[in-house]
Order: C-alpha cells, then sequence, then structure tokens
C-alpha cells in the first residue's frame, strides 16, 4: 500500500550516499602523443578540418563574425593543413567543430564570444591532440625511468651474504661497538706494562 | 540540483496518461529501428575532397601532385564499385580508358619496397650485432597490417581513402599509407620517402623492446651457439642471490658466465624462469640492445652515417 | 617472462632476514626490526605501499632488558569495565610468553594504524634457536644486533681470571671465594619454601597484579 502511495506523490526516495567515482568513470592513461608526434623529423598538426557554424543576422555571433571578416585568411594561409568550412545558418547560435587525425571530434559554442574569445578557441582547438577527455594517471612519463638500472634489494649488499649459514656468529652483535670499561682497563694495563719495560 | 515537489503532486504513468503511452511506443520504435547506418564522411555537407587532399600534401609537407595523391588514395574496390555501376547502367565495364584513374596497388607495391628496404638498412645500421632473423622480424612487425594500419588511422588516411565502405578495413589502410609513401618518391626523390618512413614508422619502436619484438624460443641454445661462433667458452649458469626459497614470493636470482666473465643476469621467481631470463639478457648484453644502448636517432640517422643506398 | 617482469620481481622482492635476539635490548632491536617490516630501509619505500620484508627472530627467550626493567615495567592491560584493568610485569609476562615482549616492542615503534598488524605478521619469533627449517631456508640475510654479547664470569676459565689486571688489592678479611656459588646459595626443597602469601578482600595489597607473584625460590644461606 505504501508503495502505492509513494507512486501518486512525489517523495523522493533518498539515497543517502552517492558512490559515484571520478575516477572509475573517467579512462585514464599516461601522458602522450598520439604515434609519437614529434620525435621524428616534423610535428604533424592534429587537427584536421575546422567547422564554423554563423549566422548573418544575429547578434549572439557578433565576434564569430568579425573573426571570419578580419583574421580567417590569414589564419587559412598560415596553417594550409586545417581544411577550414564555414556554414552560415540563419538564426541559430554559431558554434565550431573540430575534427582531428584520429577520428575525435569537438564541438564548442560561441555564442556571444567576441573576437578575441573566437580566436582563443580555435587556437585551442587547433593545438590540441584529439579528445582531452582523459584523466592523467601522472604530470609526466617515461619509458625508461633509471639510466644506471632499478635498485633490487640485492644492490650494494655485500655478496658474502650469501656464501653464510644462518644464524651466523659474526652478524650478531653491533658492527662498531663502542669501547667498553673492562677494554679500557686492559688496554691502561697493557700501557703500563710498556712503560716499565721502557 | 534541488528539485521542489510538492506534495500530492502526481507523476508517472498515471500523469498525462497519453504522453506516457507515446513516449513509450516511440522509444519501442527508436529501439525496433537499430543502430544508425555508417555514412561515409564526404556524405556530409561539409566536405571538399580537393581541399582535403591539398592540406594532406601540407600535413606531412610534402609537395605532391593532387592528382597523383587522389591515385594514391584510391583503393581498387572503389575501382570495382565503379565498374559495377557502370555495367549496371548499361556502360562498357571493360572500357578502362574512359575511367580517368587506376587503384593504387601498384604504387603501394613500390611504397612497400621502398620502407622494408630502409627499414632493414636502418635497423642493422644502429643494431650491427642484432642477428638477421631479428632484423627480419622487427621488419615484419612494422610492416604488419595492425601496425601500419593504426599508423595510417592516425594521420587522418581514414576518412580520405576512396572505398566501397564508410569505415575503410585496414589491408585498405595499409595500401593508402604504402601507396602514400610511394607517391612521395614519385612526386619527390627516394630520400625524402625514406624520412617519411623513418619518421612515422620506425616512430612506431619508440617505447617497444626489440628483443621482446623478436621472441628466441631457446635462449640458452642461442647464447651456447653465439659463444661458439665467437670461439668462447660454454656458458655456465650460477645462482647469485635465493630469499623466500619456501615462500610464495620466492625469489633467485641467476648470473651466466663464460670462462669467469659475466655475461648478464637476471631474477625469476623459480631457478629455470631466472636462467632462461639471464640466458636472455647475456643476448642482449651480447647483441648490444639492452637497456644501456641509446635509442635510435629517428631525424638524424643519415648525418650520424647511414649510407644512402643508391 | 620479459624483461620488465624480471625488473619487478627483482625490485619489489622480500628478502628474509635473521635476527638473533640473544643479550640484546629489545627496544632498540625492535626499532630495527620494525623498520625492516615496514621497509623504510629501501629506497622505493612509499607510505600506502607494502614493501617489507620478512624477519625471523630467534632467541627471544635470552633478550636483555635494562636496568630494572624486568620487575619494575609491566604490560598494562586495560579492560573496558571498572575495576578490571591489571598489569602484568615483564618477568612474568616473559615466562607466560618468552616472544612476547620482542613482539610488543616491534609494535610500539610502528604508527599506530590499521595496517601496523599486516606488517607485524611478516615477523616470525623463536624462543630459542630451534627454528623450523623451512623458514630457516628462506633466510638470506641478517640483522645485526644493537649491543655486543657481554661475557659472563662463569665463561671465564680461571686462568682468565687471573691474569684480569687487579687495579688494587683488597684487605684479607674481605675477601670470600664467591666464585663457589654452592657455599652460599643452595636450592630449597618445597617443605621449606614459604607459604603462599593468600590475598584477601576485593583489592588485596592494592596492587593490580591479576595473579599472585610468587617469592623466590633461594635463599640466603648465612656462612659463620
Amino acid at each position: 500500500m505504501s508503495q502505492l502511495f509513494r507512486r501518486f506523490i512525489s517523495l523522493p526516495i533518498q539515497s543517502i550516499r552517492s558512490f559515484h567515482s571520478f575516477d572509475e568513470v573517467t579512462p585514464a592513461k599516461y601522458i602522450s602523443t598520439r604515434l609519437q608526434n614529434g620525435i621524428g623529423s616534423r610535428y604533424v598538426c592534429q587537427l584536421q578540418r575546422l567547422t564554423i557554424q554563423v549566422c548573418k543576422e544575429f547578434r549572439t555571433s557578433f565576434g564569430t563574425r568579425e573573426w571570419i571578416a578580419n583574421e580567417l585568411t590569414a589564419f587559412a594561409r598560415q596553417h594550409p593543413y586545417v581544411v577550414i568550412y564555414v556554414q552560415p545558418r540563419r538564426h541559430r547560435p554559431p558554434n565550431v567543430i573540430g575534427e582531428y587525425l584520429s577520428g575525435d571530434r569537438q564541438w564548442i559554442p560561441l555564442s556571444n564570444c567576441d573576437r578575441s574569445h573566437v580566436n582563443w578557441w580555435i587556437h585551442s582547438l587547433l593545438t590540441q591532440q584529439g579528445d582531452p577527455q582523459w584523466r592523467l594517471l601522472k604530470q609526466m612519463h617515461t619509458d625508461s625511468p633509471s639510466i644506471q638500472g632499478t635498485w633490487t634489494p640485492f644492490t650494494n649488499k655485500p655478496i658474502d651474504r650469501t656464501l653464510r649459514i644462518y644464524p651466523d656468529k659474526d652478524l650478531t652483535d653491533i658492527e662498531y661497538p663502542q669501547m667498553t670499561a673492562t677494554q679500557q682497563i686492559k688496554e691502561l694495563f697493557e700501557q703500563e706494562k710498556l712503560n716499565k719495560t721502557t | 540540483m534541488v528539485r521542489l515537489l510538492r506534495y500530492g503532486t502526481i507523476f508517472g504513468p498515471l500523469k498525462d496518461r497519453w504522453r506516457y503511452l507515446y513516449k513509450t511506443d516511440l522509444y519501442k520504435r527508436r529501439i525496433e529501428a537499430g543502430p544508425e547506418p555508417e555514412r561515409f564522411r564526404s556524405a556530409l555537407i561539409n566536405w571538399n575532397y580537393d581541399a582535403e587532399l591539398h592540406a594532406c600534401t601540407h600535413r606531412f609537407g610534402e609537395k605532391i601532385n593532387i592528382e597523383s595523391l587522389r591515385h594514391a588514395l584510391t583503393d581498387s574496390s572503389f575501382l570495382n564499385q565503379i565498374v559495377k555501376q557502370r555495367t549496371e547502367a548499361g556502360l562498357a565495364a571493360n572500357d578502362q580508358t574512359t575511367l580517368s584513374f587506376t587503384h593504387n596497388e601498384e604504387l603501394a607495391k613500390r611504397g612497400e619496397q621502398i620502407a622494408e628496404d630502409f627499414l632493414r638498412r636502418a635497423l642493422q645500421y644502429w643494431y650491427p650485432k642484432f642477428p638477421q632473423e631479428g632484423i627480419d622480424t622487427i621488419t615484419k612487425f612494422l610492416l604488419s597490417e595492425p601496425t601500419i594500419a593504426d599508423i595510417s588511422s592516425g594521420l587522418g588516411f581514414k576518412t580520405l581513402i576512396r572505398c566501397d565502405v564508410p569505415s575503410p578495413h585496414s589491408t585498405m589502410l595499409k595500401k593508402a599509407f604504402l601507396a602514400f609513401i610511394g607517391a612521395i618518391d614519385e612526386n619527390n626523390d627516394r630520400h625524402r620517402a625514406e624520412l617519411f618512413v623513418a619518421d612515422f614508422i620506425l616512430t612506431h619502436l619508440v617505447g617497444k623492446d626489440i628483443n621482446e619484438i623478436w621472441h628466441i624460443k631457446n635462449p640458452m641454445g642461442l647464447l651456447t651457439k653465439v659463444l661458439e661462433e665467437n670461439g668462447r667458452q660454454a656458458p655456465e649458469s650460477r645462482l647469485i642471490w635465493a630469499t623466500g626459497v619456501s615462500s610464495v614470493l620466492s625469489t633467485y636470482v641467476v648470473g651466466i658466465y663464460s670462462n669467469k666473465e659475466y655475461l648478464g643476469k637476471s631474477a625469476g621467481a623459480t631457478i629455470s624462469i631466472a636462467e632462461e631470463m639471464a640466458a636472455r639478457d647475456a643476448l642482449r648484453r651480447l647483441f648490444e640492445t639492452d637497456e644501456q644502448r641509446a635509442p635510435i636517432p629517428f631525424d638524424k640517422l643519415y648525418k650520424k652515417g647511414l649510407l644512402i643506398d643508391k | 617472462m620479459s624483461f620488465n617482469k624480471a625488473k619487478q620481481l627483482a625490485t619489489f622482492s622480500r628478502v628474509w632476514y635473521l635476527f638473533d635476539a640473544k643479550w640484546q635490548c629489545p627496544h632498540a632491536s625492535g626499532e630495527r626490526i620494525a623498520r625492516i617490516l615496514r621497509g623504510e630501509h629501501k629506497p622505493i619505500y612509499y607510505p600506502g605501499e607494502s614493501t617489507g620484508d620478512c624477519v625471523v627472530a630467534i632467541n627471544t627467550r635470552h633478550i636483555a632488558l635494562r636496568n630494572d626493567a624486568w620487575r619494575a615495567e609491566a604490560l598494562h592491560i586495560r579492560r573496558e569495565y571498572a575495576k578490571t584493568r591489571y598489569d602484568i610485569p615483564l618477568f612474568k609476562l616473559h615466562e607466560l610468553d618468552p616472544t612476547k615482549v620482542l613482539h610488543l616492542c616491534t609494535m610500539n615503534c610502528m604508527p599506530r594504524d590499521s595496517g601496523r598488524r599486516y606488517d607485524l605478521a611478516r615477523l616470525y619469533t623463536f624462543p630459542d634457536d630451534a627454528v623450523p627449517s623451512h623458514l630457516i631456508r628462506n633466510v638470506s640475510d641478517q640483522i645485526r644486533g644493537s649491543r655486543t654479547t657481554p661475557q659472563r664470569l662463569d665463561d671465564l676459565t680461571p686462568d682468565d681470571i687471573e691474569k684480569f689486571p687487579q687495579m688494587f688489592k683488597w684487605p684479607k678479611e674481605l675477601v670470600v671465594d664467591d666464585l663457589d656459588r654452592d657455599k652460599f646459595v643452595r636450592v630449597l626443597s618445597p617443605e621449606e619454601l614459604p607459604k603462599r602469601h593468600v590475598m584477601l578482600g576485593q583489592r588485596a595489597g592494592r596492587q593490580n597484579y591479576w595473579f599472585h607473584v610468587p617469592t623466590t625460590r633461594h635463599e640466603e644461606v648465612k656462612i659463620n
């Protein structure tokens, strides 16, 4: 009965804790470039094509219009490896869509952005290498972490430890003991003996 | 988000019954319709193939004629499809002269020849003591279909290839990539094509151990053979360290010596594994491909002294 | 097995250490053992990771506590209800379990978190030098103690004693030959032992001992 009641009347069953973990949801990887970009003699820009959707009339795309009028040709000349498509669409907000060599696609709304903002977004697309939806495991990564070889418990361990039979008498006491009173007396005695003889 | 809901508000299937039924029906129909079919990238409105090809030449900094690039990116399946369409339309199927283009098979062969030659030469130059069999294996690995297809799709050939399926198969990707190398050779010189191979295929070895790409089945036997050829005594293995022998996490460190001369050592969970790994370690030390070896200078191979093969 | 796997195994392998606790101070040796159990002696140490080594400690019956600690120090057990707390002096604890003192001293040197017992599980203690063979086979290194083993007077030969330099001579009437123990000490028969002191009342003797501490079994014998 109570279940039925709950259906009709909006009493949401509240979960006390949400077990949402960012770490598990987002894929993680080490920082890397696609295909070791830049290790050879050349750098390949990962942005393949850029589609700018813009309206000629609405105020929302004023910055985008300005950018197209002033900077588009210079940008295209400077970056001939990016194919740029401009799509005029009537009465709709402006967008910029970047497609990358790896097949990823990024969509950025440019409503009410002025010229400098549009420029900033387009350059941000230009300098990325694709989908940024990654959680970096570390800020730095290397395949060869050690030049001198990785440490093991056996490095710098005296090799005679393999040949001994445990428990070993030589290894029980302290390595460099302090001189005891007995030893001091004995030494004094020896010295006195020497003094007497000389 | 805070939702303010008033007590006594009805929701669910009892509120707006018609809307509930309508949405359920829409959902069922969408499920029945199945996934959307794959489409060619060229089917979208923002597509200009000539511009794409032009950008492709600039992307790699190669001066290639657009026509020859178009030729290199045309797969045989695309040609077959065209011919089929023509026959269906009642045109002469065998009349190749009317078709203004051919497929990239021959260019791909040419490119593969260049790549194989160069890779073999470069590896032999940088790892002079590495045996021929190993170099063959690594070259084969680098020119294998999954490797080249991965490189090809990573360089954006996926959308540029002209073929009969929206997402090209790995054979098509491989052919197009190798044909691109062939096209560079055709338009520029061979040196330029080899540089391309060094930049995009040889760099696939970064972060990989070539000793693991070439898997030696009997390392101890090979080590004995190599030492015999060098006129040295047979290898002897000695246990250096052993700890936790009767526990689950036991570790043995085995070293390999030839005539009391240290060759290599390695750790292992059992003595036999440790011995095998020590033999591998000794082998890679003999071949000079161990961890201390400098990585291949991908962009300076010719400057460093690799001879140009005419 | 690949090279990386072998490297990983070598770096993270657990080394087995032996520790001979004979004549060693359990507090000082506990520090050393705790360090090794937690892996703090390794450069790869990181607080969250379990990088510790294993330790086999032998001869824990023969540890040497400082000053009067056997009598004066105690294990304070505090149960949750009123009037139920009690102390066990260390000499008694040592009789009950000869490995317990070293264990407690080692535990005392570890940070008080929940991971402590996992590290402590890697410590194997034995009261004497009899160790199961499957454990002693694992051992590949030994931890040095923090003390030298003292030489007792009854270990010395009479020659050594005579050779030992005398700083001055005692008057003859003060010298008794105290090396001959039987002259001064004799073991009492059970009939001669003093009767157990029976404690009465709830807090008899106002001491927190939960058991009766027996008096000494020896008695000084006067000579002349």
